[in-house]
């Protein structure tokens, strides 16, 4: 069995159901990505995870403990990252880290040791005396990391920990968690990040409203959209194409217009191409460059769901 | 051990907070000192004391036994703080009275076997009950001499009479509370009340900033977690109002009784009253400003029927059944009874009354903090 295994979870918060019918099997060692919208079902689903909100209905076992009789064990070897940061700002980055790590059990030397071990993890060492409030939120993001790992866990659940951070801060902790990783945590790391899935993650699960509508690596999900294509074409600068007119052609599905790059989507069986390329000829457009693409993850998951992931 | 590490971890986070130190230390503290001073007129013992009072007097004569007898009189009815000078200057008096330099000056007439009494306003009391005593002495001695028709000894009538007719006694026969007495533990008893404001907002921002969730997320007990916050800011209100009574006790002399050990005691059991209520409060209330408005009404309402503001006297029907509502009503009542009666019967039931209502509360933040879901949404 998995380090988590979910069976029929749902949850309800009223008419809305939040979590609607979602299995996951999710193996030690992995990190598995839960990727969703806004308001897809990503936070309650790891507030069930982690006792905090109690399912409707279903079964849960984490590291092969089923959580409705005997979670009080498994905590202590669970670490929660909170999507919003959880820190007191009137204590210092060492204070709050050894508060918590002091929660799970953690005492004296051990204690001390291992509060450095996590503030060193995440680079908040040379600070560790300052108070939380003169943090900048790139580092209250890191010490909130700091916080759930400083025990050493098993199992790391991230709920959404890049928001609303600057790129450096964001690199650095989607490389700590991959560090995590092959430390030997299993971590569950939710995001409404293509990119962050897309880099970091051994397998993701797609949810959307409440349920997770496809589950695999990147390129497993990729080619579950077999039925299409991408034709990326380069021009000169400073010609004027009209995304309509390509639009217009028989079986161009897509057009984006970005600088001189343009990006259209056909199905994947159609002579599709030798018509857009018509279409330059005839009106001696140069084309710099063409290439072709396969899905990504970001088109898996328009064609899986109908909307983009920022809508 | 996890009670203890949450408790100094509520104990530093409270210590940093320069509102919760404010709130209460500097306001109660200045508090006291406003009011004690201002309102002191309001608390004027019943017995008028006759301290500090500067008396001249001139003996027209070569004192006879009735000079002396009104001069021992007088003498005995001043305390030590006070003066009684005989001047051989009347006029030099006459001139100090005018001046306010004293309170008043008694001419006394050998001849005449009469006394004169000049009063200053400004001591007005003071001079009032020197006429008392000096119109009681006097009548009894003229009295006795008309009844009996000869001289007899004025030293044992004039004495006689003080003793009988001019008592220094106040109506309620005991020890009477300055206004700095009063209000030194009226508002220290109040202020530990307003203190729940604090625990209610450390609560909620608890839950504000997911630090509970957070807490609640490890192996630690809601218990443990619950207990650890309430001693936590227990042990900070302890510093905090050890500090504005040793202010109280040691810059303002303020009156904690000859066994004051037992106010304390009374002032600790009402600090964990007022944790419990805040914390449990702060885990019911999502909104911190509907449930500090809330205990602010709530406050001042105690306070009035519990006579933090002033001594309660004629509220009628209303006032004689609130104050039993009122938990600040019966601290002050307890302690006041303790200080100046001598009575621990109110006292015990105070200190049962601080107790049991702590305990309902901390139940109820028991219950509360176990529904962990609604506690993460709010």
């Amino acid at each position: 069995m998995g380090i988590v295994k979910a069976k029929n979870l749902v949850k309800r918060y009223g008419e809305i159901l939040a979590v609607n019918h979602v299995d996951l099997d999710i193996d030690e060692g992995e990190i598995y990505g839960l990727l969703g919208p806004n308001g897809a079902g990503k936070t309650t689903i790891t507030n069930i995870l982690c006792d905090l909100v109690g399912k409707d209905s279903g079964e849960l076992w984490i590291m092969n403990k089923k959580v409705d009789q005997s979670f009080a064990q498994v905590k202590s070897q669970i670490g929660v990252v909170p999507q919003n940061v959880a820190l007191y700002e009137d204590l210092t980055a060492q204070e709050n880290v050894m508060f918590f790590a002091s929660l799970y059990g953690l005492k004296r030397q051990v204690l001390r040791s291992r509060t450095m071990e996590a503030l060193e993890f995440v680079s908040l060492v040379e600070v560790k005396n300052r108070m939380v409030k003169t943090f900048s939120g790139g580092m209250k993001r890191r010490l909130n990391i700091a916080c759930a790992i400083a025990h050493r866990p098993q199992l790391i659940i991230m709920d959404e920990p890049t928001v609303g951070i600057d790129p450096q801060s964001r690199s650095h902790i989607l490389n700590s968690v991959k560090k995590l990783n092959k430390l030997g945590s299993t971590v569950i790391y939710t995001t409404h990040y293509m990119e962050e899935v897309e880099q970091i993650c051994t397998r993701i699960g797609i949810l959307d409203h409440g349920k997770v509508i496809a589950e695999g690596t990147s390129s497993e999900l990729q080619s579950i959209v077999t039925d299409r294509k991408i034709i990326i074409i380069k021009t000169g600068i400073g010609i004027g194409i009209d995304s309509q007119d390509l639009k217009s052609i028989k079986g161009v599905i897509t057009v984006t217009i970005q600088d001189n790059n343009i990006r259209i989507e056909c199905p994947k069986e159609s002579d599709c191409i030798s018509r857009v390329l018509n279409y330059f000829v005839q009106r001696n457009i140069i084309i710099h460059d063409i290439k072709m693409e396969g899905v990504s993850l970001e088109t898996a998951f328009l064609s899986l769901t109908g909307r983009r992931l920022r809508d | 051990m996890r009670i203890l590490t949450i408790a100094i971890k509520e104990f530093w986070h409270n210590l940093r907070n320069p509102k919760v130190m404010l709130l209460l230390t500097l306001i109660p503290i200045i508090a006291i000192l406003l009011l004690g001073t201002a309102v002191s007129n309001q608390f004027s013992n019943p017995a008028i004391s006759m301290s500090n009072v500067q008396i001249e007097y001139y003996i027209a004569g070569e004192g006879s036994e009735f000079a002396t007898s009104i001069v021992r009189l007088m003498n005995d009815f001043i305390d030590k703080s006070g003066t009684l000078q005989r001047v051989y200057q009347p006029q030099e008096s006459v001139n100090r009275l005018k001046h306010n330099d004293i309170a008043a000056y008694v001419l006394i007439n050998e001849a005449e076997q009469s006394v004169k009494l000049y009063k200053n306003q400004f001591y007005y009391e003071k001079a009032i009950i020197l006429e008392g005593l000096l119109i009681s002495a006097i009548n009894h001695y003229n009295v006795t001499h008309n009844l009996t028709g000869h001289e007899a000894d004025p030293s044992v009538i004039i004495d006689q009479a003080a003793k009988d007719y001019v008592s220094m006694q106040g109506l309620a026969g005991q020890e009477w509370p300055s206004a700095m007495d009063y209000y030194g533990v009226a508002f220290s008893i109040l202020f530990v009340f307003y203190g729940m404001t604090t625990s209610i907002t450390n609560t909620i921002n608890d839950k504000k900033n997911g630090t509970l969730a957070r807490a609640l997320l490890s192996p630690a007990a809601q218990k443990e977690l619950l207990v650890g916050k309430i001693i936590g800011e227990v042990a900070i209100k302890v510093i905090q109002m050890a500090i504005v009574i040793a202010t109280t006790m040691f810059i303002y002399n303020v009156n904690w009784g000859a066994k004051p050990q037992y106010a304390f005691i009374m002032i600790f059991a009402q600090i964990i009253l007022s944790v419990s209520i805040g914390t449990a409060l702060g885990l019911i209330f999502s909104r911190e400003e509907i449930a500090v408005s809330l205990v602010h009404i709530m406050i001042v309402i105690f306070a009035f029927f519990g006579g933090s503001y002033m001594p309660l006297s004629g509220l009628g029907l209303l006032g004689q059944i609130g104050k039993f509502f009122s938990p600040i009503w019966w601290s002050t009542t307890g302690i006041f009874s303790l200080i100046y009666v001598g009575d621990t019967a109110i006292y015990s039931i105070a200190l049962l009354v601080n107790v049991f209502l702590a305990l309902v509360f901390i139940g109820i933040a028991s219950l509360r903090i176990r529904k962990k879901e609604i506690l993460v949404n709010g």
